[in-house]
């Protein structure tokens, strides 16, 4: 009788636990389900027409852009492609642009996602990207150190897409956020929209002036050395040139950023102004072997860099300006070639090596 | 590896007790045992694969000591088994030390002597306390004639048994390796399964749902600390003395849930902690294990409260120091824990 009794107990919690799991395994699978179906990061599908999506997460949302919207040219890059507008640039070159910058991202992570749109048989016309010089001199993998990357998404491996699809910070974020940006009756966020941030703040010298402090002591001048050469050009050859290599049907516009003035003020006191200039040329010499790639910097146009008013700090120039860099590039203005690009650096380095930067603080 | 995470959860676990219970079912015991070993270190070294060699030095090295000491010393000596005991005490103690407070001990001097001797950064192994804790009460035990007979294989199980293995609780050996001895617990038992299975997911409310949100306030009410009102402050530390407890308990549960799923019971560490009425009364319901560890391995070893007031008081104040210390490399909790045995 005990050992039946002990039986009937057992199948009891049998039972139980065969229920819990059941009653576990289909709440997960609604979970997952919403979020499948929705995909507010664009992982599986482009967006679905009878929802509204708010694009506003470049390292959540990039990726699944790149791989499933249909496009035919990219405009990607940091901070500092952020306020290009794909209806200027559409109509600019002729082409259907998607815009994926990642802020603050590094050469590597670029390159990474640029290599995701061909991974995704797209047929690239046009990319344009710009380099920053205050990442150009570092290894070539490294990353952004305080971003959180997802990289569960950056692969097409369906075990770890578990992070994605039961997610409650995603569920009740992200795909919730789909929802309730419909129910309010707003539009998808479109690319002259997504990521820009040129109403968010003021621009002009005191803005600029006072996002910055010079050290007291003026730095001993700092020279571009053999190593720093190897490290700037494996990180182009990995992750700028290697890619128009494998992809001669596509034409690169790629461009240095015109950093204000102020950007040489910190680094003529830190004595970095060569030694930036040095891993720039090495730079430029790499790139121009590429015959698809057109490389262009408009840190020659000394007007827009001495003139505060296009800036809000150091580096960052606003919406105005990105739309200026459009019309030059397309326009070949500021190309750089084999034959004048010696003439470029020797007048860059002249002027902010002898640029009176005293008059910026009076 | 995480419990409340989804590798954890959707592989590591299910692939543990099917193996485990598939080896026992065919009643190859000692293979379930290594199984489970293995698993274990793989549990441990998926936060770094160097914290593997640490751990397997360390329980090597350990299970050496016990062997020679339960063995009655070396060169025929019964002397040595406490220099023994002593030397491996320090060297447990050493290794923590190391990880732990290497970098804490050259700050402080560098700071007093004006200094600048380079920082290593070493990354701390997870759970180093808990496995040298529980290791070092193991020595003790071999000293006092209680272990003998254990193998290297269940001694190995004991120490990384994954469960207790990074956050407690601290057990010890004879309320583990017996139960992993008894051949009628190697088996599927539906009740602990499922009580098991309802702890666990207790504890992971407690920490995914509780924790981490007041986790929100914790993390915005210490980046604007300048701007907090009166109130604001109040409701942040508030959060944090929440945060605290239901991310430790909740990780402790989901630690008691596995272990019943593998029919181990584990000793229980918290017992409603902020319900207590005086510090006392919370020591014996916060991290119930270690304040055990402190009790039965410092405070009673040195005289406990049988030798006078004085007496009484600096061993106290010895046990709340050894706490301090252990529960961070900072000056502030060496003040708390040397002045937390006054109240």
């Amino acid at each position: 009788m005990a050992k039946k009794e002990k039986r009937s107990e057992a199948l009891k919690y049998k039972i139980w636990i065969i229920n819990t799991l059941i009653f576990a395994i289909i709440v997960f699978i609604i979970f997952a389900s919403i979020t499948i179906y929705i995909d507010p990061l664009f992982h599986y599908h482009k967006p679905l027409n009878k929802y509204k999506y708010p694009v506003n997460n470049e390292r959540y949302q990039n990726d699944g852009i790149t791989r499933n919207f249909k496009y035919e040219s990219i405009i990607t890059g940091t901070s500092m492609t952020e306020n290009f507008k794909k209806s200027e640039a559409d109509r600019i070159f002729g082409s259907d642009f998607i815009k994926v910058p990642f802020s603050g991202g590094h050469y590597k992570e670029i390159n990474e996602n640029l290599k995701r749109a061909y991974a995704s048989d797209k047929n690239i016309k046009y990319v344009i990207r710009c380099f920053d010089y205050s990442l150009l001199i570092e290894d070539k993998n490294t990353y952004r150190e305080d971003a959180e990357y997802p990289f569960y998404l950056y692969n097409n491996n369906l075990f770890d897409d578990v992070e994605y699809v039961l997610n409650k910070s995603i569920l009740f974020g992200q795909t919730r956020g789909v929802i309730k940006h419909t129910k309010a009756g707003l539009e998808t966020t479109n690319f002259d929209d997504y990521a820009n941030w040129n109403s968010a703040y003021n621009f002009g010298a005191e803005t600029v002036l006072s996002t910055y402090t010079l050290d007291e002591t003026v730095s001993p001048v700092q020279v571009f050395s053999e190593d720093e050469r190897r490290m700037v050009l494996e990180n182009i050859r990995q992750n700028v040139t290697g890619l128009a290599a494998a992809h001669p049907e596509t034409t690169f516009y790629y461009f240095f950023p015109p950093y204000s003035i102020c950007y040489w003020d910190v680094l003529k006191n830190d004595g970095q102004t060569d030694w930036r200039i040095d891993a720039e040329q090495a730079a430029i010499e790499e790139i121009l072997k590429y015959p698809n790639i057109k490389l262009y910097s408009f840190c020659n146009n000394f007007e827009l860099v001495c003139n505060l008013d296009n800036y809000k700090d150091q580096a960052h120039y606003g919406e105005w300006v990105n739309s200026w860099i459009l019309e030059w590039m397309h326009n070949d203005e500021y190309l750089l070639t084999k034959d004048n690009y010696k003439d470029y650096i020797k007048t860059i380095r002249e002027f902010y090596n002898s640029y009176d930067y005293s008059s910026l603080h009076k | 590896m995480l419990f409340n995470s989804y590798v954890f959860i959707f592989l590591f676990l299910p692939l543990a007790l099917a193996g485990y219970y598939l080896l026992n079912y065919l009643k190859k015991y000692r293979a379930a045992g290594v199984f489970l070993t293995g698993m274990s270190l793989w549990f441990y070294g998926y936060f770094n694969k160097s914290y593997l060699f640490i751990i397997c030095g360390s329980i090597a090295a350990n299970y050496l000591l016990s062997v020679l000491i339960n063995r009655g010393g070396v060169w025929g000596k019964k002397e040595t088994r406490k220099i023994i005991l002593v030397f491996g005490i320090f060297a447990n103690i050493a290794v923590i030390f190391y990880f732990k407070y290497f970098d804490f001990f050259i700050e402080n001097v560098n700071s007093v002597f004006e200094k600048t001797f380079e920082l290593k950064n070493i990354a701390l192994p997870l759970g180093i306390s808990f496995f040298t804790f529980q290791q070092v009460s193991y020595l003790v035990d071999s000293y006092r004639g209680e272990t003998k007979g254990y193998t290297f294989g269940e001694y190995a199980l004991f120490v990384s048994f994954f469960p207790q293995l990074v956050a407690g609780p601290i057990v010890l050996h004879n309320e583990v390796i017996p139960q992993f001895r008894n051949y009628n617990k190697r088996f599927f038992i539906p009740e602990n399964f499922s009580k098991g299975m309802y702890i666990f997911a207790t504890g992971l409310f407690k920490k995914i749902i509780i924790a981490d949100t007041f986790g929100f306030a914790v993390t915005y009410g210490f980046g604007t600390i300048p701007t907090l009102s009166s109130l604001e402050a109040l409701l942040v530390s508030l959060s944090y003395t929440f945060q605290l407890y239901f991310d430790f308990s909740g990780y402790c549960d989901m630690a008691s849930g596995v272990g019943y799923m593998f029919n181990i019971e584990l000793l229980q560490n918290f017992n409603s902690p902020y319900k207590a009425t005086s510090i006392t009364d919370f020591w014996g319901r916060w991290h119930m294990s270690l304040t055990r560890f402190l009790r039965t391995y410092i405070y009673i070893p040195l005289g406990g409260n049988r030798k006078g007031k004085i007496r009484t008081y600096i061993n106290i104040m010895a046990v709340y120091l050894v706490s301090g210390i252990w529960h961070g490399a900072n000056w502030t909790f060496i003040l708390w824990g040397s002045t937390a045995w006054f109240f």
